[in-house]
């Protein structure tokens, strides 16, 4: 990989790593000027991150994502901003470590990527930006749910067990976590659905047919399934609070397969451009 | 520094000894009048009554606030003086440093005692009593309480078993406002702990007792609504709190009646506080999903985790204390040195003006006149930067009044009293 593709993968990993050190220490102390650190470290990796994105962008003349590798480095970069909006917000610092691990395993996955070398013609439609931007916005938006259910269920544990540890005076409230989540589960939705009819139309522009069974379709249908199927169920009364958070959990588990098929089998016709692997 | 704390002097005596506002005037007056205390600031809170002042003679200054507090409380002074205790010099400040700290209050780390700092400087600001040294030591001490807070966890976790149903309920839900709270039974422990759920948002609370007139009773002064006994299922199911308080051999809360209540309802999250002994509800309750459900014991075991972890946090404390310490007692030893240097370069100054007036009428004219005045002011700095920077340094180590007493002889000025 050359220098300057290294920023935007290989070198924010590492940044988010330092991070991740830091809001761990935060985690375990408590002390406010090492929370203040750790926020600095993530807000001057995230901008490391996106300058290094724009920059492989006019580089080559087009703009990320191409390819699984950037795509995956986007989808942590705006799970990074999601998270410091939600920060800054209500100051819940105790959601940073949780969020890093997340971020730090999609930015390992897409450094092994890298960038893409050729920018195949389909990814040249008018329709493909848009397309891109809300897939990746709705997967950042699962996996800052995937987090935050995380979140809900460890507390949950420690508090049924009452054994309150670290976790509860670093967290919000259960029911802080669950409106989170509701929020941040129905945004991905929001913009899966969004970003599946914009593919579809780019499918038919491209091969002549709204919907083709390619595996990377059915796996994003199947995403779409479970999250509609979890958010229908939370509308019951009684499928609240750890419920609610097992089935994000598992519908999120449909995105990680998604991540990884994609990965594996590159003869999908719905493959991204050329990877450098 | 001489005061009562809740540790010397129980709170009969501690009634008895607290300045009351009108009281507090009356002691400024006396303060500001004596001529052994220089400065002074008094720090009156209910659980302790301390006088902090500045004086050149301690013993004689610590015997005249004896008195004034025997005259302001019209009361011998014996009766009281085995529950003050007395701090000169370093301890005092360390005590001041302390006390605004959290580390000498009741509940270690609370917060309140450095507002109450704050108070007590500031009343002495407005009433003349305080200058330089006690501006200082109480800026400082302030400054040391921040630092403590923000430096350690020393005010985290729970206290007392209510604080402990406040915390977790604030981990469960979000915004104590929306909770609705029941409270099964009208004892005290019950009340204690409602009272302070409403201190934390609590609005919606509801009081239901078997014997009604009670419950009543409790609900006027707790500005609550009442339940009746045979309606209280109904009302388990709209609540997010339940706090039960009932002396009964037999489980309130069995696990079919809970169940069923909350299957009526839908709802599924419910924190039940059960601070009955026996306990009130039964050991299956705690095993439908989406309660939670503490007893008394183990709201005590939190308090005592939570207790422990303070004291680890204490022990931070008292070295940040430490270095605070160290930073004013360092400023105010150096402070001792600022007489005795301008005695001596008042004394040189004399030795100067006497020189050049001798040859003044030698001198031509003017403008002679100035230069030799010039050159002989810009000696006479020089030659007393060294001996300045060394005694400021010598006073911070071993025996300041040794150290001045030696510079003065040294240097034939005349001895002289500190302060």
């Amino acid at each position: 990989m050359e220098f300057g593709q290294l920023l935007p993968f290989w070198g924010a990993t590492a940044l988010y790593g330092v991070s991740l050190g830091f809001y761990v220490q935060w985690f375990r102390a408590g002390a406010a000027a090492v929370g203040r650190r750790a926020s600095v470290a993530l807000w001057v990796a995230a901008g490391t991150h996106l300058l290094g994105l724009a920059l492989l962008g006019f580089g080559r003349g087009f703009g990320p994502p191409t390819g699984l590798g950037e795509s995956l480095s986007l989808v942590a970069l705006s799970t990074v901003l999601v998270y410091l909006y939600l920060e800054a917000r209500g100051n819940e610092r105790g959601l940073g470590p949780f969020a890093l691990v997340l971020v730090i395993a999609f930015m390992v996955k897409a450094s092994t990527i890298g960038p893409a070398l050729e920018v195949e013609p389909l990814l040249r439609e008018h329709l493909y930006g848009p397309h891109a931007s809300a897939i990746i916005l709705a997967m950042s938006g699962f996996a800052i749910s995937a987090v935050l259910s995380v979140a809900y269920l460890a507390q949950y544990r420690q508090l049924r067990d009452k054994k309150p540890g670290l976790l509860m005076r670093r967290l919000p409230s259960l029911q802080g976590l669950d409106g989170m989540t509701r929020r941040a589960t129905r945004l991905g939705f929001v913009f899966l659905t969004i970003g599946m009819v914009l593919g579809s139309l780019l499918a038919h522009r491209a091969w002549g047919e709204y919907w083709s069974w390619d595996p990377k379709q059915c796996i994003t249908l199947l995403t779409w399934l479970l999250y509609g199927a979890a958010m229908m169920l939370r509308r019951r009364r009684d499928w609240q609070g750890e419920r609610v958070a097992a089935s994000n959990l598992v519908a999120f588990s449909s995105v990680v397969v998604g991540i990884l098929m994609i990965s594996w089998f590159f003869d999908s016709a719905h493959r991204f451009g050329v990877t450098a692997s | 520094m001489l005061g009562q704390n809740h540790r010397t002097a129980p709170v009969e005596l501690r009634e008895k000894l607290a300045v009351t506002p009108e009281k507090r005037d009356a002691l400024a007056e006396m303060l500001m009048c004596d001529r052994f205390i220089t400065e002074s600031a008094v720090l009156s809170t209910c659980n302790r009554m301390e006088v902090y002042a500045v004086s050149d003679d301690p013993h004689r200054g610590r015997a005249r606030i004896d008195g004034m507090l025997a005259e302001l409380h019209g009361v011998s002074s014996s009766s009281w003086t085995d529950t003050l205790y007395f701090r000169e010099e370093d301890d005092a400040v360390r005590h001041l440093f302390r006390v605004a700290s959290g580390l000498d209050s009741m509940v270690l780390g609370e917060g309140q005692i450095l507002a109450q700092v704050r108070d007590a400087h500031d009343w002495a600001k407005d009433h003349a009593l305080s200058r330089e040294v006690l501006h200082r030591a109480f800026d400082e001490a302030v400054a040391c309480g921040k630092r403590v807070r923000t430096d350690t966890q020393i005010s985290e976790g729970a206290v007392s078993v209510a604080s402990a149903a406040v915390s977790l309920s604030r981990k469960i839900f979000d915004d104590l406002a929306g909770q609705s709270v029941l409270l099964i039974g009208a004892g005290d422990t019950g009340a204690r702990t409602a009272r302070h759920l409403q201190m934390f948002g609590v609005r919606d609370l509801r009081v239901c007792n078997r014997t009604r007139s009670r419950a009543e009773t409790l609900a006027h002064e707790l500005n609550a609504s009442v339940v009746p006994w045979d309606q209280l299922d109904d009302h388990l199911s709209e609540v997010g709190i339940v706090v039960t308080a009932v002396h009964s051999p037999e489980p309130v809360l069995t696990e079919s009646r809970v169940k069923a209540a909350l299957k009526e309802a839908g709802r599924r999250t419910l924190f039940v506080i059960d601070l009955a002994v026996p306990r009130n509800v039964h050991a299956d309750v705690a095993k439908i999903p989406g309660l939670f459900v503490y007893d008394v014991d183990d709201l005590q075991k939190l308090v005592l985790d939570d207790e422990d972890s303070r004291r680890a946090e204490a022990l931070k404390a008292e070295e940040i204390v430490d270095d605070q310490v160290r930073h004013f007692v360092q400023w105010y030893r150096a402070r001792a040195a600022v007489p005795t240097l301008n005695d001596l370069r008042m004394q040189l100054e004399c030795v100067r003006q006497a020189e050049v007036e001798a040859i003044r009428n030698k001198l031509g004219d003017d403008a002679d006149l100035e230069l030799v005045d010039r050159v002989t002011r810009r000696l006479l700095n020089k030659v007393l930067h060294c001996p300045t920077t060394e005694l400021k340094r010598r006073v911070l180590e071993s025996d300041p009044d040794q150290q001045l007493r030696d510079f003065r002889s040294l240097f034939g000025l005349e001895p002289r009293e500190r302060g």
